[in-house]
């Protein structure tokens, strides 16, 4: 069955990202002088503006701060999972990642520890999501 | 600078207008406002307008200039989400003053219910609004989702709870009921509001603004010239414009932003102290935008605005009145013209023409845009001359 949930349109920027989601990898730029991660993907460092950035492997785990379980149907590919949380991740690095936490909806909770999965979407890329890491696990 | 004032104002309902096109509301919200002025078409020589979603067009105050059948040197149409209404203004303001121009007519309006659909138009938000193509749509948020992310991050921050998030939908309709133009005006209690369906869990329906058909013209002339037309001035005191980021993945604070930096500039332009302002308009597309923007602008200490607007504080007889049109949740939410209201509600009120809703005596008004999620504000100060 084909994927229907929204894709992302890869450009140059954002391409290396997408590429290591196909191995599974979770990455973003880093900067070299100041050691910011951050998104979206661009060409310099939002904190100094330097442009010596990084392709950085993460370690794929971070803190729920936030989410929404969104109950209207704007995007057809999320229809089969209404309503789908939307939670907004900040990774153990610094950055800020919006995604979605493969769990019942009225688990989520503030400040839980989670994990990047990796769903299949199509031969080019997967879609990072987070799964909650058991107390010990981090 | 040349002191620069709004001599004419147009609005006319907000809600669903059927068997009109957007060019023509454009037109006759431009009409009207000249009229209101006391001037002819033939007097403008500058033209802003904004993109409408419902009437794309390459150069769109070009092309209603030539259906209004003149010919300005100035036609241009900007960008600014929802503090374009600032923008323009200020852009107004720069053209008068640096020689441009001496008649500036300022048309923000668009119909996102008649002509594109509100599903079609919320659907467009978000695949062209402030959501990140690349990494922020494949997981599904739209606009509600990301207003609802900030929303939770600021119960859990400040210990707000839903009644919190009631009090600015309920300020806002109260408000509305006195409003002729407004686009929601049936009366709102707190059942009511419980009623009203999650959309973004913690966002209701209520917590959402409607979309409407609707917008407003004003005109923008040097003071002096201002104080011959038909109505009392209401001068252009300062303007300030700040932001941080435009995608929220991107945002410093899920709970806090930029907006008393541009209120704080304008502030200063003006030589005024915030205690001076009487009448606070304030951008609130969503009621989580009025409770951090209230916040952020100095009316209420952080994670206080849901109290501050139970204790009346807020009302038009309070001590500093915040929307008494009804805000943007219940007076109206007209596409890319959002905020526009804001501007008129202000100029109303210095004119002291508000009839049921006048405050009284008001004599500063800080009108207040939000583009994205919080992330552009533009702020101005319009004065009794
Ligand atoms: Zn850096």
């Amino acid at each position: 069955m084909s994927y229907t949930k929204p894709l992302p349109a890869i450009d140059n920027w954002n391409r290396p990202f997408w590429d290591a989601t196909r191995e599974q990898r979770l990455v973003a730029q880093a900067c070299e002088p100041c050691g910011t991660v951050f998104f979206p993907p661009g060409p310099v460092c939002p904190h100094c503006l330097s442009a010596k950035l990084s392709w950085k492997q993460l370690s794929g785990r971070g803190t729920v701060e936030s989410w929404v379980v969104f109950h209207q149907v704007y995007y057809k590919g999320f229809a089969d999972e209404m309503p789908y949380n939307v939670a907004m991740i900040r990774l153990d690095e610094g950055a800020r990642m919006l995604s979605n936490v493969v769990v019942p909806n009225d688990s989520l909770h503030a400040d839980m520890r989670v994990e990047v999965v990796f769903a299949p979407a199509t031969e080019e890329l997967s879609i990072p999501k987070f799964r909650p890491l058991t107390p010990g696990e981090g | 600078m040349t002191a620069t004032a709004i001599a004419g104002i147009a609005e006319l309902p907000q809600g669903r207008m059927p068997g009109v096109t957007p060019m023509a509301l454009h037109d006759r919200l431009a009409r009207m406002a000249i009229a209101d002025a006391g001037l002819r078409v033939q007097d403008v020589d500058a033209v802003i307008t904004l993109s409408p979603r419902s009437d794309p067009y390459l150069i769109h105050a070009a092309a209603l200039a030539e259906f209004m059948g003149i010919a300005p040197p100035v036609a241009l149409t900007v960008e600014g989400g929802g503090a374009a209404p600032a923008v323009m203004v200020d852009m107004a303001r720069m053209m008068i003053g640096g020689g441009r121009a001496n008649t500036v007519l300022i048309v923000s309006a668009d119909m996102p219910l008649s002509v594109v659909s509100r599903g079609s138009y919320i659907q467009t938000l978000a695949d062209a609004g402030p959501v990140h193509p690349d990494i922020e749509r494949p997981f599904g948020p739209t606009v509600p989702a990301l207003f609802g992310i900030c929303t939770r991050a600021y119960m859990h921050e400040f210990g707000a709870t839903e009644a919190d998030l009631a009090a600015a939908s309920l300020h806002d309709r109260a408000n509305a009921l006195d409003h002729p133009n407004a686009h929601m005006r049936k009366p709102l209690d707190m059942a009511g509001y419980l009623a009203s369906p999650m959309i973004a869990d913690p966002l209701r329906m209520l917590d959402c603004t409607p979309v409407s058909d609707g917008g407003a013209a004003v005109v923008v002339t040097s003071l002096e010239r201002a104080r011959d037309l038909r109505h009392k001035p209401a001068k252009v005191l300062g303007a300030g414009f700040a932001m941080n980021q435009l995608h929220l993945s991107a945002a410093t604070s899920l709970t806090a932003s930029c907006a008393g930096t541009a209120s704080d500039r304008a502030l200063a332009q003006a030589g005024l102290q915030h205690a001076d302002i009487d009448i606070g308009l304030v951008y609130d597309c969503f009621t989580i935008a009025l409770l951090i923007n209230l916040e952020d602008l100095g009316f209420a200490p952080k994670g206080q605005a849901g109290a501050a607007l139970r204790s009346g504080l807020f009302d038009r007889a309070g001590r500093i009145p915040i929307n008494p049109h009804g805000g943007l949740l219940s007076h109206g939410y007209p596409g890319r013209a959002a905020g526009i209201g804001n501007l008129i509600e202000a100029v109303v009120q210095l004119r002291g023409d508000a009839g049921a809703r006048q405050v009284k005596d008001p004599q500063v008004t800080l009108t207040h845009g939000m583009g994205g999620v919080f992330a552009t504000h533009g702020v101005l100060l319009l004065g009794r001359s």
